[in-house]
Protein backbone atom coordinates (compact mmCIF):
# COMPACT_ATOMS: atom_id res chain seq x y z
CA UNK A 1 0.00 0.00 0.00
CA UNK A 2 2.73 2.27 0.60
CA UNK A 3 5.20 1.56 -2.11
CA UNK A 4 1.78 1.96 -3.96
CA UNK A 5 1.21 5.41 -2.31
CA UNK A 6 4.61 6.63 -3.26
CA UNK A 7 4.31 5.21 -7.00
CA UNK A 8 1.53 7.53 -7.46
CA UNK A 9 3.02 10.46 -5.76
CA UNK A 10 6.43 10.01 -7.85
CA UNK A 11 4.15 9.90 -10.74
CA UNK A 12 1.83 12.80 -10.38
CA UNK A 13 5.21 15.38 -9.28
CA UNK A 14 6.31 14.12 -12.49
CA UNK A 15 2.92 14.86 -14.84
CA UNK A 16 2.64 18.40 -12.69
CA UNK A 17 6.09 19.31 -13.17
CA UNK A 18 5.74 18.94 -16.72
CA UNK A 19 2.73 20.54 -16.96
CA UNK A 20 4.56 23.31 -14.80
CA UNK A 21 7.46 23.82 -18.04
CA UNK A 22 4.75 23.29 -20.37
CA UNK A 23 2.58 26.29 -19.06
CA UNK A 24 6.23 28.08 -18.53
CA UNK A 25 7.26 28.20 -21.99
CA UNK A 26 3.76 28.66 -23.46
CA UNK A 27 4.03 31.59 -21.15
CA UNK A 28 7.48 33.23 -22.18
CA UNK A 29 6.38 32.79 -26.02
CA UNK A 30 3.47 34.59 -25.86
CA UNK A 31 4.64 37.10 -23.72
CA UNK A 32 6.69 38.63 -26.21
CA UNK A 33 6.47 37.54 -30.08
CA UNK A 34 10.10 38.66 -30.38
CA UNK A 35 10.50 42.44 -31.99
CA UNK A 36 12.26 41.13 -35.05
CA UNK A 37 11.83 44.17 -37.13
CA UNK A 38 15.30 45.57 -37.84
CA UNK A 39 16.08 45.42 -40.67
CA UNK A 40 19.55 44.04 -41.84
CA UNK A 41 22.73 46.10 -41.66
CA UNK A 42 23.35 45.64 -45.11
CA UNK A 43 20.23 47.42 -46.31
CA UNK A 44 20.75 50.52 -43.74
CA UNK A 45 24.29 51.09 -44.98
CA UNK A 46 23.24 50.63 -48.26
CA UNK A 47 20.74 53.35 -47.98
CA UNK A 48 23.50 55.17 -45.67
CA UNK A 49 25.64 55.43 -49.03
CA UNK A 50 22.79 56.70 -51.14
CA UNK A 51 22.45 59.78 -48.88
CA UNK A 52 25.97 60.23 -48.86
CA UNK A 53 26.07 59.85 -52.26
CA UNK A 54 22.80 62.50 -52.49
CA UNK A 55 24.74 64.70 -49.68
CA UNK A 56 28.22 64.57 -52.16
CA UNK A 57 25.97 65.76 -55.08
CA UNK A 58 24.00 68.62 -53.66
CA UNK A 59 27.35 69.86 -52.41
CA UNK A 60 28.63 69.63 -56.02
CA UNK A 61 25.62 71.74 -57.14
CA UNK A 62 25.87 73.71 -54.55
CA UNK A 63 29.59 74.46 -55.11
CA UNK A 64 28.71 75.36 -58.60
CA UNK A 65 26.45 77.84 -58.39
CA UNK A 66 28.36 79.69 -55.73
CA UNK A 67 31.10 79.99 -58.09
CA UNK A 68 28.48 81.21 -61.18
CA UNK A 69 27.08 83.68 -58.55
CA UNK A 70 30.57 85.17 -57.40
CA UNK A 71 31.61 84.87 -61.46
CA UNK A 72 28.28 87.39 -61.94
CA UNK A 73 29.14 89.35 -58.93
CA UNK A 74 32.86 89.88 -59.63
CA UNK A 75 32.38 90.66 -63.11
CA UNK A 76 33.64 94.39 -63.97
CA UNK A 77 31.23 95.13 -66.94
CA UNK A 78 28.46 93.94 -68.59
CA UNK A 79 30.14 91.80 -71.54
CA UNK A 80 31.99 90.15 -68.89
CA UNK A 81 28.46 88.96 -67.09
CA UNK A 82 26.97 88.11 -70.49
CA UNK A 83 29.95 86.02 -70.91
CA UNK A 84 29.35 84.36 -67.94
CA UNK A 85 25.92 83.38 -68.83
CA UNK A 86 27.30 81.85 -72.19
CA UNK A 87 29.57 79.61 -70.12
CA UNK A 88 26.30 78.77 -68.60
CA UNK A 89 24.13 77.96 -71.18
CA UNK A 90 26.78 75.48 -72.68
CA UNK A 91 26.67 73.95 -69.65
CA UNK A 92 23.48 73.62 -69.46
CA UNK A 93 23.41 72.37 -73.37
CA UNK A 94 26.03 69.67 -72.61
CA UNK A 95 23.41 68.37 -69.87
CA UNK A 96 20.71 68.44 -71.81
CA UNK A 97 22.19 66.66 -74.79
CA UNK A 98 22.36 69.35 -76.99
CA UNK A 99 26.07 69.50 -77.87
CA UNK A 100 28.21 66.83 -79.12
CA UNK A 101 30.46 64.93 -76.62
CA UNK A 102 33.76 63.35 -77.48
CA UNK A 103 35.12 60.41 -75.09
CA UNK A 104 36.05 56.54 -74.96
CA UNK A 105 33.17 54.53 -75.47
CA UNK A 106 31.96 51.29 -77.08
CA UNK A 107 29.90 50.59 -80.32
CA UNK A 108 27.44 47.71 -79.70
CA UNK A 109 26.01 46.64 -83.39
CA UNK A 110 23.24 44.70 -83.96
CA UNK A 111 23.41 42.49 -87.33
CA UNK A 112 21.87 39.27 -88.03
CA UNK A 113 23.51 36.25 -86.80
CA UNK A 114 26.09 34.10 -89.24
CA UNK A 115 24.71 30.80 -89.46
CA UNK A 116 27.78 28.80 -90.15
CA UNK A 117 26.11 26.01 -92.13
CA UNK A 118 22.31 25.11 -92.30
CA UNK A 119 21.87 23.06 -90.02
CA UNK A 120 20.35 19.57 -90.94
CA UNK A 121 16.59 19.41 -91.52
CA UNK A 122 15.43 17.75 -88.76
CA UNK A 123 17.23 19.93 -86.62
CA UNK A 124 15.50 22.67 -88.32
CA UNK A 125 12.37 21.57 -88.17
CA UNK A 126 12.52 20.84 -84.47
CA UNK A 127 13.42 24.47 -83.68
CA UNK A 128 12.43 26.31 -86.39
CA UNK A 129 13.02 29.88 -85.63
CA UNK A 130 12.40 33.11 -87.53
CA UNK A 131 14.67 35.84 -87.40
CA UNK A 132 12.52 38.25 -85.85
CA UNK A 133 12.92 41.93 -85.88
CA UNK A 134 14.59 43.79 -83.46
CA UNK A 135 11.85 45.52 -81.48
CA UNK A 136 11.68 48.74 -79.66
CA UNK A 137 11.81 47.19 -76.07
CA UNK A 138 15.33 45.57 -77.28
CA UNK A 139 16.68 49.13 -78.45
CA UNK A 140 15.75 50.52 -74.72
CA UNK A 141 16.27 47.53 -72.75
CA UNK A 142 20.26 48.15 -74.37
CA UNK A 143 20.55 51.61 -74.04
CA UNK A 144 19.13 51.06 -70.19
CA UNK A 145 21.77 48.81 -69.66
CA UNK A 146 24.27 51.44 -70.66
CA UNK A 147 23.50 54.14 -68.95
CA UNK A 148 23.31 52.06 -66.10
CA UNK A 149 26.51 51.18 -66.22
CA UNK A 150 27.43 54.75 -66.14
CA UNK A 151 27.28 55.47 -70.05
CA UNK A 152 27.15 59.46 -70.31
CA UNK A 153 25.69 59.96 -73.41
CA UNK A 154 24.44 57.13 -76.39
CA UNK A 155 23.48 57.74 -79.40
CA UNK A 156 21.43 54.92 -81.55
CA UNK A 157 21.56 55.29 -85.28
CA UNK A 158 23.41 58.55 -84.97
CA UNK A 159 20.42 60.01 -83.36
CA UNK A 160 21.04 61.18 -79.30
CA UNK A 161 19.18 60.20 -77.45
CA UNK A 162 18.21 62.86 -74.43
CA UNK A 163 15.38 63.23 -71.61
CA UNK A 164 12.29 63.40 -73.94
CA UNK A 165 13.40 60.98 -76.71
CA UNK A 166 10.90 58.49 -76.88
CA UNK A 167 12.11 55.01 -79.28
CA UNK A 168 8.81 53.10 -80.45
CA UNK A 169 7.73 50.52 -83.19
CA UNK A 170 5.88 52.46 -85.90
CA UNK A 171 4.47 49.62 -88.35
CA UNK A 172 7.61 47.56 -89.38
CA UNK A 173 10.17 50.51 -88.04
CA UNK A 174 11.86 51.99 -85.10
CA UNK A 175 11.34 55.48 -84.92
CA UNK A 176 13.57 57.44 -82.30
CA UNK A 177 11.39 60.26 -81.79
CA UNK A 178 9.79 61.34 -85.12
CA UNK A 179 12.94 59.86 -87.18
CA UNK A 180 12.87 55.88 -88.59
CA UNK A 181 15.92 53.84 -87.92
CA UNK A 182 16.51 51.11 -90.30
CA UNK A 183 19.06 48.06 -89.48
CA UNK A 184 21.48 47.20 -89.03
CA UNK A 185 21.45 49.18 -85.67
CA UNK A 186 24.20 50.56 -83.99
CA UNK A 187 24.18 52.30 -80.62
CA UNK A 188 27.26 54.65 -79.85
CA UNK A 189 27.71 54.71 -75.75
CA UNK A 190 30.10 57.00 -74.07
CA UNK A 191 31.69 55.73 -70.73
CA UNK A 192 34.07 53.82 -69.05
CA UNK A 193 34.34 50.97 -72.27
CA UNK A 194 35.22 47.81 -69.74
CA UNK A 195 32.57 48.76 -67.54
CA UNK A 196 29.83 49.13 -69.86
CA UNK A 197 31.15 46.25 -71.96
CA UNK A 198 30.74 43.88 -68.86
CA UNK A 199 27.42 45.25 -67.55
CA UNK A 200 26.47 43.69 -71.20
CA UNK A 201 28.09 40.56 -70.71
CA UNK A 202 26.21 40.73 -67.07
CA UNK A 203 22.85 40.96 -68.42
CA UNK A 204 23.12 38.61 -71.03
CA UNK A 205 22.72 40.47 -73.95
CA UNK A 206 24.32 38.42 -76.40
CA UNK A 207 22.88 35.57 -75.80
CA UNK A 208 19.33 37.21 -75.11
CA UNK A 209 19.44 38.98 -78.58
CA UNK A 210 21.01 35.41 -80.20
CA UNK A 211 17.59 33.87 -79.45
CA UNK A 212 16.33 36.29 -82.01
CA UNK A 213 18.85 35.22 -84.90
CA UNK A 214 20.98 38.45 -84.13
CA UNK A 215 24.39 39.11 -83.18
CA UNK A 216 26.05 41.41 -81.06
CA UNK A 217 29.42 42.99 -82.30
CA UNK A 218 31.01 45.15 -79.38
CA UNK A 219 33.85 47.53 -80.40
CA UNK A 220 36.06 49.26 -77.56
CA UNK A 221 36.46 53.03 -78.69
CA UNK A 222 39.06 55.49 -77.32
CA UNK A 223 37.68 58.09 -78.86
CA UNK A 224 33.91 58.09 -80.16
CA UNK A 225 31.61 61.19 -80.79
CA UNK A 226 28.34 61.00 -80.06
CA UNK A 227 26.33 63.77 -81.90
CA UNK A 228 23.97 66.64 -80.43
CA UNK A 229 20.68 66.45 -80.22
CA UNK A 230 19.75 68.76 -83.23
CA UNK A 231 15.83 69.18 -83.47
CA UNK A 232 14.43 72.65 -81.98
CA UNK A 233 12.20 71.38 -79.42
CA UNK A 234 9.70 73.84 -78.40
CA UNK A 235 9.02 73.93 -74.58
CA UNK A 236 5.16 74.93 -74.16
CA UNK A 237 4.12 73.48 -70.59
CA UNK A 238 7.00 73.66 -68.07
CA UNK A 239 8.18 76.35 -66.32
CA UNK A 240 10.92 76.70 -64.05
CA UNK A 241 9.94 77.10 -60.24
CA UNK A 242 10.64 80.31 -59.06
CA UNK A 243 8.56 80.35 -55.55
CA UNK A 244 10.24 79.29 -52.33
CA UNK A 245 10.61 75.80 -52.70
CA UNK A 246 10.14 73.52 -49.88
CA UNK A 247 11.33 70.62 -51.37
CA UNK B 1 -7.91 13.05 4.05
CA UNK B 2 -4.47 14.60 4.58
CA UNK B 3 -3.26 12.39 2.37
CA UNK B 4 -5.49 13.82 -0.45
CA UNK B 5 -4.16 17.54 0.64
CA UNK B 6 -0.89 16.36 1.00
CA UNK B 7 -1.26 15.30 -3.00
CA UNK B 8 -2.58 18.65 -3.81
CA UNK B 9 0.23 20.25 -2.19
CA UNK B 10 2.69 18.31 -4.16
CA UNK B 11 0.70 19.34 -7.56
CA UNK B 12 0.63 22.59 -6.62
CA UNK B 13 4.50 22.97 -5.79
CA UNK B 14 5.65 20.97 -8.47
CA UNK B 15 3.93 22.44 -10.68
CA UNK B 16 5.80 25.97 -9.97
CA UNK B 17 9.13 24.23 -9.74
CA UNK B 18 8.81 22.99 -12.82
CA UNK B 19 7.78 26.39 -14.00
CA UNK B 20 10.55 28.26 -12.35
CA UNK B 21 13.24 25.55 -14.08
CA UNK B 22 11.33 26.69 -17.34
CA UNK B 23 11.22 30.38 -17.14
CA UNK B 24 15.01 30.09 -15.69
CA UNK B 25 15.86 28.10 -18.80
CA UNK B 26 14.85 30.52 -20.74
CA UNK B 27 15.90 33.87 -19.24
CA UNK B 28 19.02 32.69 -19.57
CA UNK B 29 18.92 31.72 -23.23
CA UNK B 30 16.97 34.71 -24.22
CA UNK B 31 19.85 36.91 -22.38
CA UNK B 32 22.60 35.24 -23.82
CA UNK B 33 21.15 36.01 -27.52
CA UNK B 34 20.40 39.43 -26.14
CA UNK B 35 23.64 40.16 -25.62
CA UNK B 36 24.46 38.82 -28.99
CA UNK B 37 21.89 40.48 -30.91
CA UNK B 38 23.20 44.18 -28.46
CA UNK B 39 26.27 44.67 -30.74
CA UNK B 40 24.13 44.28 -34.08
CA UNK B 41 21.45 46.37 -32.32
CA UNK B 42 24.08 49.32 -31.63
CA UNK B 43 25.07 49.14 -34.96
CA UNK B 44 21.88 49.67 -36.32
CA UNK B 45 20.82 52.58 -34.12
CA UNK B 46 24.21 54.36 -35.17
CA UNK B 47 23.50 53.52 -38.84
CA UNK B 48 19.86 54.95 -38.33
CA UNK B 49 20.82 57.73 -36.56
CA UNK B 50 23.15 58.43 -39.16
CA UNK B 51 21.24 58.22 -41.96
CA UNK B 52 18.42 60.85 -39.99
CA UNK B 53 21.21 63.11 -39.87
CA UNK B 54 22.35 62.91 -43.11
CA UNK B 55 18.71 63.11 -44.69
CA UNK B 56 17.83 66.61 -42.51
CA UNK B 57 21.53 68.01 -43.78
CA UNK B 58 20.53 66.68 -47.55
CA UNK B 59 17.02 68.63 -46.91
CA UNK B 60 18.74 71.52 -45.62
CA UNK B 61 21.64 71.74 -48.31
CA UNK B 62 18.61 71.32 -50.73
CA UNK B 63 16.88 74.62 -49.62
CA UNK B 64 20.36 75.93 -49.77
CA UNK B 65 20.17 75.04 -53.19
CA UNK B 66 17.02 76.32 -54.28
CA UNK B 67 17.80 79.94 -52.66
CA UNK B 68 21.40 79.77 -54.64
CA UNK B 69 19.34 79.09 -58.13
CA UNK B 70 17.16 82.13 -57.11
CA UNK B 71 19.61 84.09 -56.39
CA UNK B 72 21.53 83.32 -59.61
CA UNK B 73 18.61 83.70 -61.67
CA UNK B 74 17.92 86.85 -59.98
CA UNK B 75 21.04 88.19 -61.23
CA UNK B 76 20.72 86.75 -64.65
CA UNK B 77 16.93 88.09 -64.93
CA UNK B 78 18.63 91.65 -63.56
CA UNK B 79 21.38 91.88 -66.27
CA UNK B 80 18.58 90.61 -69.00
CA UNK B 81 16.65 93.62 -67.96
CA UNK B 82 19.68 95.98 -68.57
CA UNK B 83 20.74 94.31 -71.91
CA UNK B 84 18.86 93.00 -74.64
CA UNK B 85 21.97 90.34 -76.02
CA UNK B 86 21.82 89.08 -72.56
CA UNK B 87 18.03 88.30 -72.72
CA UNK B 88 18.35 86.49 -75.84
CA UNK B 89 20.82 84.15 -74.29
CA UNK B 90 18.89 84.03 -70.71
CA UNK B 91 15.72 82.81 -72.83
CA UNK B 92 18.01 80.05 -74.35
CA UNK B 93 19.57 79.25 -70.57
CA UNK B 94 16.37 78.81 -68.91
CA UNK B 95 14.86 76.28 -71.49
CA UNK B 96 18.77 74.74 -71.83
CA UNK B 97 18.37 73.98 -67.82
CA UNK B 98 14.81 72.88 -67.95
CA UNK B 99 15.92 70.55 -70.69
CA UNK B 100 19.20 69.13 -68.80
CA UNK B 101 16.73 68.87 -65.86
CA UNK B 102 18.87 70.60 -63.50
CA UNK B 103 15.83 73.50 -62.24
CA UNK B 104 12.83 72.07 -60.76
CA UNK B 105 9.55 72.41 -62.96
CA UNK B 106 5.72 72.71 -62.74
CA UNK B 107 3.24 73.00 -65.10
CA UNK B 108 -0.04 70.70 -66.59
CA UNK B 109 0.47 67.29 -66.89
CA UNK B 110 -0.53 63.68 -65.50
CA UNK B 111 0.45 61.27 -63.08
CA UNK B 112 0.71 57.70 -63.55
CA UNK B 113 0.76 55.56 -60.74
CA UNK B 114 1.64 51.50 -60.94
CA UNK B 115 1.25 49.32 -58.70
CA UNK B 116 1.58 45.30 -59.34
CA UNK B 117 -2.36 43.37 -59.05
CA UNK B 118 -3.51 42.34 -56.10
CA UNK B 119 -4.34 38.82 -58.25
CA UNK B 120 -0.67 38.85 -57.88
CA UNK B 121 -0.78 36.53 -54.97
CA UNK B 122 -3.24 34.45 -56.05
CA UNK B 123 -2.12 33.45 -59.26
CA UNK B 124 -0.53 30.81 -60.10
CA UNK B 125 2.10 32.31 -62.33
CA UNK B 126 2.37 35.61 -60.19
CA UNK B 127 5.12 37.34 -62.57
CA UNK B 128 2.16 38.30 -64.72
CA UNK B 129 1.04 40.58 -62.57
CA UNK B 130 3.80 42.82 -61.17
CA UNK B 131 5.19 45.87 -62.47
CA UNK B 132 8.50 44.66 -64.47
CA UNK B 133 11.05 47.45 -65.44
CA UNK B 134 10.14 47.09 -69.25
CA UNK B 135 6.57 47.97 -67.93
CA UNK B 136 8.05 51.54 -66.51
CA UNK B 137 10.19 52.09 -69.44
CA UNK B 138 6.88 51.16 -71.72
CA UNK B 139 5.02 54.07 -69.61
CA UNK B 140 7.78 56.27 -69.46
CA UNK B 141 8.58 55.26 -73.30
CA UNK B 142 4.86 56.01 -74.62
CA UNK B 143 4.39 59.26 -72.32
CA UNK B 144 7.34 60.71 -74.06
CA UNK B 145 5.75 59.92 -77.38
CA UNK B 146 2.16 62.04 -76.56
CA UNK B 147 5.24 64.87 -75.88
CA UNK B 148 5.88 64.86 -72.08
CA UNK B 149 8.50 67.20 -71.58
CA UNK B 150 9.82 66.92 -68.09
CA UNK B 151 9.10 63.02 -66.15
CA UNK B 152 9.94 62.27 -62.84
CA UNK B 153 9.91 58.56 -61.31
CA UNK B 154 9.27 58.57 -57.30
CA UNK B 155 10.39 61.97 -57.50
CA UNK B 156 13.68 61.18 -59.32
CA UNK B 157 14.13 63.19 -62.58
CA UNK B 158 14.91 61.54 -65.91
CA UNK B 159 17.63 63.35 -67.66
CA UNK B 160 19.71 62.42 -70.77
CA UNK B 161 21.48 58.96 -68.82
CA UNK B 162 18.90 58.31 -66.59
CA UNK B 163 18.45 54.69 -66.14
CA UNK B 164 15.05 52.56 -65.17
CA UNK B 165 16.00 49.30 -62.98
CA UNK B 166 14.04 47.01 -60.93
CA UNK B 167 15.28 44.83 -58.39
CA UNK B 168 13.01 42.85 -56.50
CA UNK B 169 10.10 45.22 -55.44
CA UNK B 170 12.42 48.24 -55.59
CA UNK B 171 13.39 50.64 -58.92
CA UNK B 172 16.33 52.31 -59.05
CA UNK B 173 16.29 55.58 -61.08
CA UNK B 174 19.46 57.36 -61.14
CA UNK B 175 21.08 55.18 -58.48
CA UNK B 176 18.48 56.16 -55.95
CA UNK B 177 16.14 53.06 -55.09
CA UNK B 178 12.09 53.26 -53.73
CA UNK B 179 9.77 51.12 -53.31
CA UNK B 180 6.17 50.45 -55.05
CA UNK B 181 3.95 51.95 -56.15
CA UNK B 182 5.92 53.52 -58.97
CA UNK B 183 4.87 56.97 -59.28
CA UNK B 184 5.58 58.33 -62.72
CA UNK B 185 4.43 62.62 -63.54
CA UNK B 186 4.69 63.98 -66.76
CA UNK B 187 4.64 67.84 -67.99
CA UNK B 188 3.23 68.04 -71.46
CA UNK B 189 -0.41 68.41 -72.46
CA UNK B 190 -2.67 66.37 -70.25
CA UNK B 191 -5.56 65.69 -73.19
CA UNK B 192 -2.73 64.28 -75.30
CA UNK B 193 -0.52 61.85 -73.10
CA UNK B 194 -3.94 60.61 -71.83
CA UNK B 195 -5.31 59.85 -75.02
CA UNK B 196 -1.65 58.39 -76.21
CA UNK B 197 -1.71 56.10 -73.38
CA UNK B 198 -4.98 54.92 -74.00
CA UNK B 199 -4.82 54.35 -77.66
CA UNK B 200 -5.55 50.75 -79.10
CA UNK B 201 -2.70 48.11 -78.76
CA UNK B 202 -1.14 51.15 -76.62
CA UNK B 203 -0.30 50.91 -73.26
CA UNK B 204 -2.71 50.53 -71.07
CA UNK B 205 -4.16 47.69 -73.61
CA UNK B 206 -1.09 45.91 -72.84
CA UNK B 207 -0.74 46.45 -69.35
CA UNK B 208 -3.89 47.33 -67.92
CA UNK B 209 -4.96 43.57 -67.34
CA UNK B 210 -1.98 42.48 -65.76
CA UNK B 211 -0.54 45.83 -63.47
CA UNK B 212 -2.75 48.23 -61.60
CA UNK B 213 -2.65 51.63 -63.24
CA UNK B 214 -4.46 54.83 -62.29
CA UNK B 215 -3.68 57.64 -64.60
CA UNK B 216 -4.59 61.28 -63.21
CA UNK B 217 -5.13 64.41 -65.44
CA UNK B 218 -3.04 67.36 -63.20
CA UNK B 219 -3.85 71.10 -64.12
CA UNK B 220 -0.31 71.83 -61.93
CA UNK B 221 2.34 69.21 -61.08
CA UNK B 222 5.86 69.97 -60.02
CA UNK B 223 9.01 68.06 -60.89
CA UNK B 224 11.79 67.78 -58.61
CA UNK B 225 15.61 68.82 -60.23
CA UNK B 226 18.40 65.73 -60.90
CA UNK B 227 20.63 66.69 -58.16
CA UNK B 228 24.57 66.00 -59.07
CA UNK B 229 25.40 66.24 -62.30
CA UNK B 230 28.83 65.15 -61.76
CA UNK B 231 28.62 62.02 -64.21
CA UNK B 232 27.99 64.09 -67.04
CA UNK B 233 30.35 67.27 -66.00
CA UNK B 234 33.25 64.69 -65.30
CA UNK B 235 33.09 64.26 -69.47
CA UNK B 236 33.35 68.07 -70.15
CA UNK B 237 36.06 67.94 -73.30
Amino acid sequence: MITKNRKITFILSLISAIIGIMFAIQLKSNMNPVPNESRSIAELRSSLQKELEKHKGLLADISKYNLLFYQYESSLNEGDSVSVMKEELARAKRMAGMVGLEGEGTVVRIQDAVIPEPPPLSDLEEHSYIPNAVIDEDLRWLSNILFANGAKAISINGHRIIATTAIRNVGEDIQIDTKTIRPPYEIKALGDPDVLISGLKLEGAEENLKLAGKQLIIEKHDKLLIPAYTDARVIRFMKPVKTKGES
Amino acid sequence: MANRKFYLYLTLVTISTGFLIAASIESTKARNTERQNEKQFQQETQLNERILAEKKENHQLEVQLLELQRKVSQVEEALAQRQSEAAEILSELEAARMMAGVVPVSGPGVIVTMQDSEQAAASADVTKYIVHEQDVRLMVNELRAAGAEAISINGQRLVSNSEIRCVGPTIIVNGVKSAAPFVITAIGDPATMVGGLHLPGGVMNMLQDYVKIDIQEKEHVEIPAYVGDGKMDSSAS
